[in-house]
C-alpha cells in the first residue's frame, strides 16, 4: 500500500465564537479574520511539516486547491508543490490538484505540471478535481451547468498538450488556441499518473474507469460512510468490467496517534473539534449551486457532504463519536493499526492519504503525530495489497537533484 | 407537472416546446421567470379575458427538454424569436417575468420588428455594484419564500413553492427547483448583467416595466436603468409587493397590463 501525507493548510486562528458569529468558513469568510503575519508562520511551518513527512519516509506528500477558504489557504497548490520539488528527495509530489475549469487557459496546467515533473525528476502525480461548488461556482464564478463540460474539455486539452508531439490547434468551446505546443514537456512518459479527487458522483466513477485513472474519495465524513461510497465505486467497476486492483482508489483519513488511547484524546481533541466545528462550517447556500450536481447524481441520492444536515451532524459529535463513526482514527499505535487495517480493507484503497495535521494542531504535535505514525503504524500496514501492482505511481529518474546538489556548483 | 388550460407542442428548431394557449383577443406571449412557472395562475386567467395568452414552458424547466441546444444568450433570444414564428404570431405583445422579461427585452433589441408592446415584470438584465440585490442562487431552499414574497407565511407561497409532506415529494421538488435554477443560471450566472444595457436602446416597442417595491432580487432602483435606457418606457410600482408580484397582487398586476396594451 502507498501511504501519503496530506496537508490542507488550515488557518489556525479563527475566533472561538467563529461559527456563531459568521455564516461560512468558505466563500464569504471575512478578510479581517486573516492576519498575513500569522500566515507567514503558517505557510513556513506547513512546508516544514510536508518536508518532514518526506524525511519520515511517507511514500507521497499531498497538496490541494481551495479558494476563499479559511480551512485551506492554498489557492495555488503548484506554488507549494514547487518548493517541495527542491527541498524533498524521495516522496512523490501529489498535487490533488489543479481544478481544471479554473485555469485560463488550461494549457497553463499542462505547462506548470510539466515544470513540476521536470524539476522533481519525475515525482509528480497530476490530480484533476472538478472542484467544489464553493470554489468553482461561488468563488470563481464558473457556471454550474457548464462546469463539468468545461472541466472535461480542459482535461482533453491538457492530455493532448502532453502527448501530441507536434504543435496543434485547439478549437474548443471554452478555449481556442491556434498553436498549442508546451515547452517544457513532462518528464514521465507518456504523462504523469493522473488521479481524480471526487466527492462521490456517479459520472466521475465511470469516466475515471474509462480513462484508467485513480479515483480518490476525499471525504470528511469518515471511513464508515466512505466504505458505503466505495462499495458503490467497486460495484460500478465490476459493472464496467474493470479489475478490482485497490491501487485504482485513494482515500483521505484523519489520524491521531499517541502513546495511549486516553492520551490521544487529551492531545488531539481540541484540534479535531476546531476542524469539525469551524473548518467545515460552510453556509448551506454555498454548498451546492443549482446545476453543480447532475440530475442523475441527485436522483441517486448521493447527499452533498457540505449540506446542512452533514455539517450540523459533524458539529455535534463527541470525541468518542468521532472515533465510533470513523471520522477519525485515534489512539495508541495498536488501536490505530487495527482500525486503519479495517478501514483500508473495507474501502479497498491502495493509496491511503493520512491527514496528520488537523485543525489547530501546532507544529510540534504534528511532527510527533507524523513520527509516531511513521515508526509505529506505517511499518505494520504498508505491506497491504502487496500482491497487486501500482500502475498509477510516479516513475522518477534514478539520479535526481534537489536544491544545492547541482554538479555545476558555484 | 401539467399546465392547466389548452396545451400544444410546437417545434422550434430542435426543441419541442410546450405552450399553453388560452383566451381570446390579440395575442400576448407570457415568458415565465425562475419561480412560480408550473401552473396557470389567476393573473393569467385575468389576462386571458382580454388576450389570447400563449405561455410557453422554457426548455430546461420541468419536462421541457432541449436546453442543450441553447448555448448562450444569443441562442436563447433567437429561439424565442423563432418560437413566435412557429406559433404563427406576428408582432405579438410579449410580457415576461425576471429572466423571461430579460429575454423579451433582448428579442426586442435584437429584432425590433418581431414584437409588439413589452411588459417587463421584475426584469433581470442590469446590475448596480452599490445595490446588488439578493443572490437567490445562494439562498438555502428553506429560505426562498422570504426572498420571493412579502409575507412568507401566506397561502400564496404555495403557488411558487409547493408544500411537501414526505421525502419523495421533497426530492421531486428539489429536482424541479434545481432544473429551473440551473436553467436560469445557464444564462444569468453569476451576475445577471449580460450586455442588455448596451442593447436596450435599440428597442422600438412601447415598454412598461412593472416592479414590486420590496423585491430583494431586483431592487426597485433597477427600474430607473430601464426607464433611462428605453425611450418612451414607463414604470409601474406595486407597493408592498415582492418578487412574485403577480401572485401577490394578481388583479392590480393584470389591470396594469391590460390597460397598457389596450391603449
Amino acid at each position: 500500500m502507498k501511504i501519503c501525507w496530506f496537508h490542507l493548510m488550515p488557518y489556525r486562528y479563527l475566533p472561538n465564537n467563529f461559527e456563531d458569529e459568521y455564516r461560512s468558513v468558505w466563500v464569504d469568510v471575512p478578510s479581517h479574520l486573516f492576519e498575513p503575519s500569522k500566515a507567514h508562520d503558517l505557510y513556513n511551518e506547513y512546508l516544514d511539516e510536508l518536508e518532514f513527512a518526506d524525511e519520515m519516509g511517507f511514500d507521497g506528500i499531498c497538496v490541494n486547491e481551495h479558494h476563499n477558504n479559511a480551512y485551506g489557504i492554498m489557492p495555488s497548490p503548484n506554488i507549494t508543490a514547487a518548493t517541495l520539488t527542491r527541498r524533498t528527495s524521495n516522496a512523490a509530489i501529489i498535487v490533488l490538484g489543479n481544478s481544471l475549469a479554473l485555469y485560463n487557459p488550461p494549457i497553463r496546467v499542462a505547462e506548470e505540471f510539466a515544470m513540476l515533473d521536470c524539476i522533481s525528476g519525475g515525482r509528480l502525480v497530476a490530480g484533476f478535481p472538478v472542484g467544489t461548488s464553493m470554489d468553482t461556482n461561488y468563488a470563481y464564478g464558473v457556471n454550474p451547468i457548464e462546469l463539468r463540460e468545461k472541466y472535461y474539455e480542459a482535461h482533453d486539452l491538457v492530455m493532448k498538450a502532453w502527448t501530441e508531439p507536434e504543435p496543434f490547434a485547439f478549437n474548443g468551446k471554452y478555449t481556442q488556441s491556434r498553436y498549442v505546443n508546451i515547452w517544457p514537456r513532462p518528464l514521465q512518459q507518456p504523462h504523469p499518473p493522473v488521479w481524480i479527487p471526487g466527492g462521490g458522483s456517479v459520472e466521475t466513477w465511470e469516466w475515471t474507469a474509462r480513462m484508467d485513472y485513480v479515483y480518490c474519495y476525499l471525504s470528511y465524513s469518515g471511513y464508515k460512510r466512505g466504505i458505503k461510497v466505495m462499495n458503490g465505486f467497486w460495484e460500478e467497476m465490476k459493472r464496467l468490467g474493470v479489475d478490482d486492483n485497490p491501487y485504482r482508489a485513494g482515500f483521505l483519513q484523519l489520524v491521531c496517534v499517541a502513546e495511549t488511547d486516553e492520551q490521544a484524546k487529551e492531545l488531539y481533541q481540541e484540534h479535531v473539534e476546531y476542524f469539525y466545528k469551524k473548518c467545515l462550517h460552510v453556509y448551506e447556500g454555498f454548498s451546492e449551486a443549482p446545476g453543480y450536481r447532475t440530475i442523475k447524481s441527485l436522483k441517486a441520492g448521493l447527499v452533498s457532504q457540505n449540506g446542512a444536515a452533514a455539517t450540523a451532524k459533524r458539529k455535534a459529535l463527541t470525541w468518542d463519536e468521532f472515533i465510533e463513526e470513523g471520522y477519525i482514527i485515534a489512539g495508541s499505535p495498536e488501536t490505530v493499526i487495527k482500525n486503519l487495517r479495517n478501514a483500508v480493507e473495507g474501502l479497498r484503497v491502495g493509496h491511503l492519504m493520512t491527514l496528520l495535521q488537523i485543525g489547530t494542531m501546532p507544529k510540534e504535535l504534528t511532527k510527533m503525530n507524523t513520527e509516531l505514525f511513521a515508526t509505529k503504524v506505517k511499518p505494520y500496514i504498508e505491506n497491504m495489497w502487496d500482491e497487486y501492482e501500482d500502475k498509477w505511481w510516479p516513475q522518477p529518474l534514478e539520479d535526481r537533484q534537489i536544491a544545492g546538489s547541482s554538479v555545476a556548483a558555484d | 407537472m401539467t399546465l392547466k388550460g389548452d396545451g400544444l407542442v410546437v417545434k422550434v428548431g430542435e426543441i419541442d416546446t410546450y405552450v399553453t394557449v388560452k383566451g381570446s383577443g390579440e395575442p400576448l406571449v407570457y415568458l415565465h421567470g425562475a419561480f412560480g412557472y408550473g401552473s396557470w395562475h389567476p393573473f393569467l386567467d385575468k389576462l386571458s379575458e382580454n388576450f389570447t395568452v400563449y405561455a410557453p414552458l422554457h426548455p430546461g424547466f420541468d419536462e421541457g427538454e432541449g436546453l442543450e441546444h441553447l448555448t448562450d444568450l444569443l441562442d436563447l433570444t433567437l429561439y424565442h424569436i423563432d418560437l413566435l414564428e412557429s406559433l404563427g404570431l406576428e408582432k405579438p405583445h410579449v410580457a415576461g417575468h425576471y429572466n423571461g422579461a430579460m429575454v423579451a427585452a433582448e428579442m426586442a433589441a435584437l429584432c425590433p420588428h418581431s414584437v409588439g408592446r413589452l411588459v417587463l415584470a421584475s426584469p433581470a438584465g442590469v446590475w448596480q455594484d452599490d445595490n446588488q440585490g439578493t443572490d437567490y442562487f445562494a439562498v438555502p431552499p428553506g429560505e426562498l419564500a422570504k426572498v420571493l414574497f412579502s409575507d412568507s407565511s401566506s397561502e400564496i407561497v404555495k403557488l411558487a413553492i409547493p408544500e411537501t409532506t414526505n421525502e419523495q415529494e421533497v426530492e421531486i421538488e428539489d429536482i424541479r427547483r434545481v432544473r429551473a435554477l440551473s436553467t436560469v443560471g445557464k444564462f444569468l450566472w453569476p451576475i445577471p448583467d449580460k450586455g442588455l444595457r448596451k442593447r436596450m436602446g435599440r428597442i422600438k416597442s412601447q415598454v412598461m416595466v412593472v416592479m414590486g417595491s420590496d423585491d430583494p432580487i431586483v431592487p426597485l432602483e433597477y427600474g430607473q436603468d430601464f426607464l433611462a435606457g428605453i425611450s418612451g418606457s414607463k414604470l409601474s410600482v406595486l407597493d408592498g409587493a415582492s418578487h412574485m408580484l403577480m401572485l401577490e397582487k394578481p388583479d392590480e398586476f393584470s389591470s396594469i397590463i391590460v390597460e397598457f396594451l389596450s391603449n
